[in-house]
């Protein structure tokens, strides 16, 4: 059988040089065509270098606004959460390449809020104008993943390790993942809020660097609506996912080495299990030991009918040339990710033939008849 | 100049040390830089030199500038070379060898990059057979345990060297052998290990290497302490049931191509190249299986492995894992069923398949496991398929007769209805796919599943001819459907045969209907 699938939407994000960046004299090296989803970026130390080119869904220039953004990327995903299906908000850029401000922006003044606060806004204003006969539950829960071990942000204790399980009915869920009701959009906040702290306060005293690792606020809405007397529930979850920056990419430099686009062998040990897993067929059984924890804790709201964006922040400056070619090619990559491969369900030629000779048969008998 | 050498290489080691700033990943290694090129630039012993250029032959590396880092590195390869007591600094060599021969591969030389690799295996292997170093100045530090890391290094870079070249039997033995290197040196985090012995198991069992699959497997398990780790001697347990599986399938198929006496398998079966030292763990001989009752032996020794790894892997907590199991379990029956000579056992093995897969299917939510219950739909559906046709044949039941044993009618009418209610769902299924989804896929699936269903419902038996004659108007109108289908969809080229058998049972029911209307 065929299956459902989507490839989740990539947009990218560029933002202005800012003050600094043009007093010490730094140069724009990204061009944005926004009719036609292209981001173009110049070698600045190679003059005569091919400018890199890549397509998105969708690209923002230095002059877009927070709630054009918002309406673009989120907005539909949380609609769709809102009627009871699950969706995911892919947060990606590097130190500096704006991604705070497009997550969070500023309060003040209301046109520069980011898109987490305006998502909160959404879901309650929407609840807020539901039908009467509707209930509405919202529950919220953060956690952390670095190094492949799951924290609770939002727990007194954050060392403790948390486990993914998974319930026949309910889907994989974190086991002991703290969640709390909130009742409104600063009740949310303050849950961020905190579970950011925690994980500042978490990173130092475990020793951890943060920009390796990856944060998930989740954010579920039960709505119960009695139709005739029944109850009907249908829960939908938001996931908005800070993703950790990427391994910084070898850089072409000015020896003369040959540009090379193909997979360079790595020095790290710790690789030692993808060399390993590349041997094996393609055909090898899914067993979810080898997922990354992040895949199986979005494995439910990656594809089928759930609506997924990850929006990549690149800053334009040309010292920023590696890391925004990185972040480009990460994003690419990312376009990639589609769901489990189709389980196939064709006609079996043996079973073809087989009926073919029955329907022969037949044909003969009623000739001899 | 012995004391600014050593203090500054002290400073180098301290710099190359400090945590990397993300606006400036390399400031400490650009310091660290300038201080080596200043020391090279005060000294004239060659021995000091060529450690200065081995130092910046790292630090290249490390700053990705791979160019400088090759010339340094062949630089303090020629200066070392010159030296009278080189003896006292093959670490130094070893580790020159590694950096040369993983800059040449990643530059896609290939062949030199192997050459030089191979080298420094050689070197590691005859520093290691030579044991431990005196410790004098001016070398590395750790001597014998450097020169082990080293090896360990070389070892994987050769792998991913064969891995690049395409040469998976090579780069396997080698990933081995630097799977032992960390055993032997104990530099390995348990689950990474774990899941490396599952995997380059997989790889061994694609091959039919199955004694070598299942002896890493035997190793991961030993090496987890006892009564710890549940879950993952669960998953040890889960890949040694699939690697009997495997076994059981591959004997299967010999068995029926009449291959099972060809002197060759047993060597294919059996063919160590990584074994363990210290582990107790036997390399057990793996004897291909020639007959029926050796075959369903497998088959018990297969369950039973799955059975221990669901006793943790249970439905709730773990469905993957415990869903998974339960397909290969049916699998196995379906392998096993095609050597069965009894009918009567092959209708038992069919409906054992949904006896086991049944009840998880009906207790998953099909929306927060829609790949698992579209297969486990499909599977299920498949089964019914082949069983209510299994049935219609060995019962003789044809549109008049009701076949040689009643019970086995009723059972077959059971598996035809079963079949339809079950393609009618993966009709359903694919029906919830939007326009621009429906690919080559989707149309080869709901074609079969249209045409399954037309024919279950024209095989379907009843004494009462009313209801007969139903069941095949209903497989008249299902064949007509698809064949409007199918020209609707412009599929005429791809499903020619389904289009044909389809236009040949719209000429036949007709007569059959009146044929039953008359009686």
């Amino acid at each position: 059988m065929s299956k459902k699938f989507e490839c989740v939407r990539v947009v990218i994000r560029c933002r202005p040089l800012n003050d600094t960046e043009k007093k010490d004299g730094h140069v724009c090296i990204v061009n944005m065509d926004t009719k036609n989803g292209q981001v173009t970026v110049r070698n600045p130390k190679v003059a005569d270098e091919v400018p890199k080119q890549f397509t998105f869904d969708q690209i923002f220039d230095t002059q877009s606004l927070q709630e054009n953004v918002y309406n673009q990327t989120a907005h539909p995903i949380v609609e769709s959460v809102l009627e009871g299906y699950n969706g995911t908000i892919f947060a990606y850029g590097q130190t500096g390449t704006g991604k705070t401000h497009t997550m969070e922006g500023k309060d003040d003044p209301p046109t520069l809020r980011g898109i987490i606060p305006r998502t909160f806004d959404h879901i309650f204003q929407r609840i807020e104008n539901m039908a009467k006969n509707k209930q509405f539950l919202v529950k919220v829960s953060f956690l952390e993943l670095y190094n492949e071990e799951i924290r609770d942000l939002l727990s007194k204790n954050i060392k403790n390790k948390l486990e993914i399980r998974e319930n026949p009915d309910t889907g994989i869920y974190i086991k002991d993942l703290s969640k709390f009701m909130i009742e409104n959009p600063q009740e949310m906040r303050e849950k961020l809020l905190h579970g950011r702290e925690n994980r500042a306060v978490g990173a130092t005293a475990m020793n951890q660097d943060s920009s390796r690792s990856h944060s998930l606020f989740q954010i579920t809405v039960e709505t119960n609506e009695i139709v005739q007397g029944q109850s009907h529930v249908t829960v939908g979850k938001l996931n908005l996912v800070d993703l950790a920056g990427s391994e910084r990419q070898s850089k072409t430099h000015a020896t003369g080495d040959r540009l090379k686009e193909a997979i360079n062998i790595n020095q790290s040990l710790t690789t030692l299990g993808n060399v390993i897993s590349a041997l094996v067929d393609n055909k090898s059984q899914h067993i979810p030991y080898r997922d990354s924890k992040l895949t199986r804790l979005l494995q439910d709201s990656l594809g089928g009918n759930t609506k997924t964006v990850m929006i990549a922040n690149i800053g334009p400056a040309d010292y920023n040339f590696d890391e925004t070619l990185s972040t480009l090619r990460y994003a690419n990559r990312a376009k990639q990710i589609k769901n489990e491969p189709k389980i196939n369900e064709d006609p079996k030629d043996a079973q073809i033939r087989q009926f073919q000779e029955e329907i022969l048969n037949y044909q003969l008998k009623v000739g001899e008849v | 100049m012995l004391y600014e050498f050593e203090s500054t290489l002290f400073q180098v080691e301290h710099l190359e040390k400090f945590p990397s700033l993300e606006e400036q990943p390399f400031l400490y290694k650009y310091r660290a830089r300038t201080l080596l090129q200043q020391l090279l630039q005060k000294t004239q012993d060659p021995l000091q030199q060529a450690i200065i250029h081995y130092q910046l032959g790292v630090n290249f590396l490390d700053c990705e500038e791979n160019g400088e880092s090759r010339k340094n590195m062949a630089k303090s390869l020629q200066l070392f070379s010159q030296i009278e007591d080189i003896e006292n600094y093959l670490t130094y060599i070893q580790s020159i060898y590694n950096h040369l021969g993983f800059l040449a591969v990643n530059l896609d030389d290939n062949e030199t990059g192997l050459a030089i690799l191979a080298k420094a295996e050689r070197l590691g292997e005859y520093l290691i057979a030579k044991g431990d170093f005196e410790k004098r100045p001016l070398k590395v530090q750790g001597g014998f345990e450097r020169a082990q890391e080293f090896y360990t290094i070389t070892l994987f870079y050769i792998a991913q060297a064969y891995t690049k070249l395409g040469i998976k039997d090579k780069a396997a033995y080698y990933c081995g052998q630097t799977m032992l290197r960390q055993f032997k040196s104990k530099t390995y985090e348990l689950r990474d290990f774990v899941i490396n012995c599952i995997s380059l198991s997989e790889y061994y069992s694609g091959i039919w290497n199955f004694a070598q699959a299942f002896y890493l497997l035997l190793v991961g398990e030993a090496v987890i302490p006892e009564g710890k780790r549940k879950k993952l001697r669960a998953t040890l347990q889960m890949a040694q049931g699939k690697v009997i599986g495997d076994m059981m399938s591959y004997c299967v198929d010999c068995i029926k191509s009449n291959q099972q006496n060809d002197p060759s398998l047993s060597k294919l079966f059996n063919k160590y190249s990584i074994t363990f030292d210290g582990v107790n763990v036997k390399q057990l001989v793996f004897q291909p299986s020639k007959t029926f009752d050796e075959i369903k032996s497998l088959f018990r020794q297969s369950n039973t492995l799955y059975k221990k790894a669901m006793t943790i892997f249970v439905l709730d907590g773990f469905v993957t894992e415990h869903i998974q199991m339960l397909s290969e379990i049916s699998i196995m029956y379906k392998v096993i069923m095609s050597l069965e000579p009894d009918p009567n056992n092959v209708i038992a093995y069919l409906e054992k398949r949904l006896d086991v897969l049944l009840p998880v299917f009906n207790a998953i939510n099909p929306k927060a496991y829609q790949n698992t219950y579209e297969k486990l739909l499909v599977e299920i559906a498949e089964i019914n398929n082949e069983l209510y046709e299994f049935l219609v044949k060995f019962n003789e039941i044809d549109d008049f007769q009701g076949g040689k044993n009643k019970k086995l009618t009723e059972k077959m009418n059971k598996a035809c209805l079963n079949t339809i209610q079950y393609y009618e769902k993966i009709v359903e299924q694919l029906k919830l796919l939007e326009e621009k989804q429906r690919d080559q896929a989707y149309y080869s699936s709901i074609t079969t599943a249209y045409f399954n269903i037309a024919k279950a419902q024209s095989k379907f038996f009843s004494k009462d001819n009313k209801i007969k004659v139903q069941y095949l108007v209903n497989s008249l109108n299902q064949y007509k459907q698809l064949v409007q289908f199918i020209n609707q969809q412009n599929q005429q080229n791809e499903f020619q045969a389904v289009l044909q058998m389809c236009k040949e049972m719209i000429q036949i029911l007709p007569s059959k209907i009146d044929r039953i209307n008359y009686m």
